[in-house]
């Protein structure tokens, strides 16, 4: 197995594009290899696919594709966790199998790009959700796993939100108590800290002066409440005092890899990942500026097939090496989420929706 | 209980109305130019119309009447059909409530709007309007329950899965009808050294005609070719198949396509790879085939997920060897190049396997009142057998 350590150094945004191309990719392509010969369904996926015309750069599976098909490459008896990704009702969920090798790298990752840019002492941590997200330690949803992951940068851990969701005012009140005037970390997905933060009538203002929130989960649930970046940001430092953010883009297909939000608001990908867009019809890869779809590469998934996804995201690198505080590589600003095709069968009922 | 209205067949306001309704349809500046809507406009005309009364049969000792109240439940895919169920109903002399799709589109509520204006626009119709009722339904709602045990006949359009929940929850009385438009599979046969000779001129208009056939409601109608039969002999196949290809992409080439249906063509062109079937040729958004199949795996072709555009290609030597494939959920063959003789030959050889209408290129998706094995009128009328 390859050594990896390299891509584990700090600080995480040093590398220009062409240094992090010229170490990525004789690794990814040895990644890719190996997923071909360990992965059946993988290898018989893209064996059986031709396209019409070139397709340029690095070759990727659909991420719906781990909602469809087992994917593994390993032997079963290797798995040491299964995630699933968030999926409303009726919509089948992806599920990502890792070895403890990935897990472990998963963990590794996701510390070493947080202290790189947070430091590394432990600082207590308010969690917004619920204790109950992370209960079966044998299947996480993306949320799960997410908190999960993140925990080990924290420690006294404080699940602020009851099984409802709903705020318990006993544990926000006992934190605050507890570590008065000392540094905090919080952490949550961006919908429910908007909620709980800014939404929530039992929740007074709180003093938040002192806590760096990491959070992820991008912005459509706050579309309908037109909530981006900007105004989360001034919105929670109106009335919070909260002025310490650190947005993260990454999904349950590549846990680890997270793209960590800059000063500019825009997400960089650590060493051991990287960006590609493409444009959705011609599959064109484009140049920074144009929106496409996003193509995400990770040298962290070893037990699955997963170095290589086209996400459903539409974005744009928005610059290369031009970053702020110094920030080498790609820039990536996220758009959203490309809506799901209407092409309407004939059923109009959903089998076992109807009660007489 | 509801008191409902009925007609003679074919009485002549009802046709008027039809008449007028299938003029004012193509006058929409949104509907207008929908081959779906200019189909649908032409049939409802006064002489087209005359030709379906024709198809009532007068019998011996029989009178045909309405069949009195029919509830229709109109499908998801084709926004057109519950227009085509409803007029047919409705000049047959019935009351009618049609239960539409929940889905529905602009489409669908531009027609409403033309259907209301006409109703509204002369006192004369005033008993058209009495006859038809356009709801949409809660699954579970007591109008469901209500409307099934009242009506004399129900209509389900909307596949296997909406006909069985619905007959589970919703019977009909003992003594009532009921007809069911069920899954059903479509497909292509294409004669290749026909196609191979034809010019440029005529080539293009085959391929126009498939489009239509098999792009409109995004291949997602009954009746929209899945599979294309090449057949003749091994080199005119291939050939035909690159040509085919060639020129139906030219065709497409104007065709706006969305980054959603980009992303659902190419998901499913992974997915059918990942079924491990055949080569599958991804040659852009717009079109997807799927060739070297073995003969074997004709359940699974039928169990894809077809749509935008996805086709699987099959070589055939003779249209005879087609009899294999078939079965008895398979719809419509469109076909290009073959008589009438080899036609009639090869129907005679099919015997009950399947298959309700072999049409030409361009005609898969017009409607006809032979649909599915039921003579519509029949199905829609009552005969009441009258002695003296």
């Amino acid at each position: 197995m390859d050594n990896l350590d390299i891509f584990f150094t700090k600080p995480q945004y040093e590398w220009t594009q062409q240094q992090k191309e010229e170490l990525f990719f004789p690794v990814f392509n040895k990644l890719h290899e190996n997923h071909l010969n360990r992965s059946s369904t993988y290898k018989s996926t893209l064996e059986h696919l031709k396209f019409g015309f070139d397709l340029e750069g690095p070759a990727f599976i659909p991420v719906s594709m781990f909602k469809t098909r087992k994917m593994l490459s390993v032997e079963q008896d290797q798995v040491h966790k299964v995630l699933t990704s968030s999926g409303t009702t009726g919509q089948s969920v992806s599920q990502i199998f890792l070895d403890a090798e990935t897990a472990t790298l998963q963990a590794k990752a996701l510390q070493v790009i947080l202290t790189s840019e947070l430091g590394t002492e432990r600082l207590p941590m308010m969690i917004i959700d619920a204790k109950s997200t992370v209960a079966n330690r044998d299947r996480f949803s993306a949320r799960g796993a997410g908190i999960l992951g993140l925990m080990n940068f924290g420690r006294d851990h404080h699940f602020i939100l009851k099984d409802d969701l709903s705020v318990d005012m006993d544990v926000v009140n006992a934190f605050l108590t507890k570590y008065k005037g000392k540094p905090f970390l919080i952490f949550g997905f961006t919908f429910l800290v908007w909620k709980t933060f800014m939404l929530d009538e039992t929740l007074p203002d709180i003093d938040l002066s002192l806590g760096a929130l990491i959070h992820s989960g991008g912005w459509k649930k706050l579309e309908s409440q037109s909530v981006n970046n900007a105004v989360f940001k001034s919105e929670l430092n109106k009335r919070h005092g909260l002025n310490r953010f650190y947005n993260f883009y990454g999904m349950v297909e590549q846990v680890g890899s997270i793209f960590l939000e800059g000063t500019d608001g825009y997400l960089y990908p650590p060493k051991f990942a990287d960006v590609i867009v493409r444009d959705p019809k011609s599959l064109r890869i484009l140049p920074p500026g144009e929106t496409g779809v996003i193509q995400m590469l990770s040298l962290l998934p070893r037990s699955y097939p997963g170095h290589s996804i086209l996400t459903e995201d539409m974005g744009r690198v928005v610059y290369v090496d031009k970053g702020a505080g110094g920030r080498q590589g790609k820039a990536l600003e996220v758009l959203g989420r490309i809506p799901q095709a209407e092409l309407r069968g004939c059923s109009d009922v959903i089998a076992g929706a109807v009660q007489p | 209980m509801n008191s409902y209205s009925f007609a003679q067949p074919f009485d002549a306001i009802t046709v008027k109305f039809f008449d007028q309704l299938g003029k004012k349809l193509v006058l929409h500046p949104r509907l207008r130019s929908r081959p779906e809507i200019v189909a649908l406009g032409f049939w409802l005309r006064g002489a087209n119309v005359l030709t379906i009364k024709g198809m009532l049969q007068s019998l011996p000792n029989s009178v045909s009447t309405a069949r009195g109240v029919v509830f229709h439940i109109a499908p998801s895919n084709v926004d057109t059909i519950f227009v085509y169920s409803w007029a047919l109903s409705l000049l047959c002399g019935n009351a009618n409530i049609v239960k539409l799709s929940k889905r529905s589109t602009g489409v669908v509520d531009d027609i409403l709007e033309i259907i209301n204006e006409v109703m509204d626009s002369s006192p004369d119709f005033a008993e058209v309007k009495k006859r038809s009722s356009f709801v949409k339904l809660e699954h579970n709602s007591p109008e469901m329950k209500r409307f099934s045990d009242e009506c004399d006949l129900r209509v389900i359009w909307g596949g296997d899965n909406t006909i069985q929940t619905i007959r589970k929850s919703f019977p009909i009385r003992p003594g009532g009808l009921e007809i069911g438009f069920a899954d059903r599979f479509s497909y292509s046969v294409i004669k290749s050294n026909f196609f191979l000779t034809l010019s440029q001129e005529a080539a293009d208009s085959a391929v126009d005609a498939f489009v239509k056939d098999s792009y409109v409601f995004d291949q997602k109608a009954c009746s929209s070719p899945r599979v294309v039969f090449f057949v003749g002999t091994e080199q005119e196949n291939t050939n035909a198949r690159l040509l085919f290809s060639e020129r139906v992409r030219l065709n497409l080439q104007s065709r706006e396509i969305t980054d959603s249906t980009a992303t659902f063509k190419l998901k499913s062109a992974f997915e059918w790879a990942a079924d491990g079937l055949g080569t599958v040729s991804y040659h852009g958004a717009d079109l997807t085939t799927l060739t070297e199949v073995a003969s074997s795996n004709t359940e699974s072709i039928r169990r894809l997920d077809y749509g935008g555009g996805s086709f699987v290609f099959n070589n055939l030597s003779q249209l005879s060897e087609l009899k294999t494939f078939i079965r008895k959920k398979d719809q419509t063959i469109s076909q290009l190049g073959f008589s009438a003789e080899e036609l009639k030959s090869f129907v005679a050889i099919i015997g009950p396997a399947g298959v309700e209408r072999i049409v030409p290129f361009g005609e898969a998706l017009s409607f006809n009142v032979i649909w599915d094995g039921y003579n519509l009128v029949d199905v829609f009328t009552r005969r009441v057998f009258c002695k003296t």
